[in-house]
C-alpha cells in the first residue's frame, strides 16, 4: 500500500482501502504467504505481517522452506507462536484466500497487482499520481466506464459519442 | 513496451479526470496490464475454514471488525480494492 495514499485519502476518511489475496500459481510461496498474513490477522497483526512479508521478500521468495521463515516473522511480531503455527500448518485460511481469487477473477482480474477504485480498473503497478487522479475522479462522482465495441470499426472501443477519445499510435514490436 | 503501456495507463487516468462526470465515457482497452505479470492466475487448491470476526487493531485507522484486511472509514466515498500476492 502506498503510504501517501494512506496519508492523503485513507486517514482523511475519503478512501476505504481493501486488500484481497490473489496468489499467482507460478509464485511458489504466494499462497502460504497469504495464509501467514491471515493467521497474523486473527491475532490482530495483519498489517504488521503484511509489511513484514513485503519487506522480507528477498529472504523468503527463493527459500526452500519459506514457511519456517514466516513462523520466524510471527515470532518477531510476538504472536502466539503455537496458534500461528497451527493456523499456518493447518491451512486455516486457504478457503478464504480461494474466495478472494474467485471474487477477483469474476471482477476481471488476471494479474497482480490490480486495483479497483469504485470499480474503475487499474492494472499493474501505478504511480501515485495515477491513483490520485482516479480517486479524485471517483470523489467527483465519476463512475467506471462501460465498454461497448462498435461493430463498424475493429480498431476502436467505446461509444461513438463518448466525450473523450484516446488514440494510440503504436507498433506491435 | 512496458514504458508505452505505462504511458497509456497514465494517459487514460488523466483523460478520465479531464472528462469529469458521466458514465458514458470512452473506456481504456481491456487487458492492458501495464507492468504486472500477464500470466493468468490459477486458483490454488484449498481446504480449511474461514474466520471473519476476530478483533483487530492496526494503528490509528479504523478497521472493519469483520475483515482485518480493510483500512479506513466504512463511510468513505471511495473504496480502493487491491488484488495482489506477496511474492
Amino acid at each position: 500500500m502506498y503510504p501517501q495514499i494512506v496519508k492523503d485519502y485513507v486517514e482523511t476518511g475519503k478512501v476505504r482501502y481493501v486488500f484481497r489475496n490473489f496468489p499467482l500459481s507460478f509464485h511458489n510461496w504466494a499462497q502460504k504467504a497469504a495464509e501467514a498474513a491471515e493467521c497474523a490477522g486473527e491475532q490482530g497483526q495483519y498489517w504488521a505481517m503484511h509489511e513484514a512479508l513485503f519487506n522480507g521478500q528477498d529472504e523468503w521468495t527463493g527459500s526452500d522452506d519459506a514457511v519456517t521463515i514466516f513462523k520466524g516473522m510471527a515470532g518477531t511480531l510476538k504472536l502466539d507462536q503455537a496458534q500461528f503455527d497451527g493456523c499456518l500448518d493447518g491451512s486455516k485460511y486457504a478457503e478464504k484466500i480461494q474466495a478472494d481469487v474467485q471474487e477477483g477473477s469474476q471482477a476481471g482480474i488476471t494479474g497482480t497487482p490490480a486495483f479497483l477504485v469504485n470499480g474503475i480498473s487499474l492494472s499493474g503497478a501505478q504511480a501515485y499520481d495515477t491513483f490520485k487522479e482516479t480517486i479524485e475522479y471517483a470523489l467527483a462522482g465519476g463512475e467506471a466506464p462501460s465498454l461497448t465495441v462498435p461493430a463498424d470499426s475493429y480498431r476502436s472501443m467505446g461509444q461513438a459519442d463518448a466525450p473523450v477519445v484516446i488514440t494510440e499510435f503504436s507498433d506491435f514490436q | 513496451m512496458h514504458l508505452k503501456r505505462t504511458w497509456l495507463a497514465a494517459l487514460v487516468a488523466l483523460a478520465l479526470v479531464v472528462a469529469g462526470c458521466g458514465p458514458d465515457m470512452a473506456t481504456p482497452t481491456p487487458g492492458g496490464q501495464a507492468t504486472a505479470s500477464t500470466q493468468a492466475a490459477t486458483p490454488v487448491a484449498t481446504q480449511g475454514v474461514q474466520a471473519t470476526d476476530a478483533p483487530v487493531a492496526s494503528g490509528e485507522l479504523p478497521v472493519d471488525p469483520n475483515d482485518w484486511r480493510t483500512l479506513g472509514s466504512a463511510d468513505a466515498e471511495v473504496t480502493l480494492i487491491e488484488y495482489s500476492d506477496f511474492q
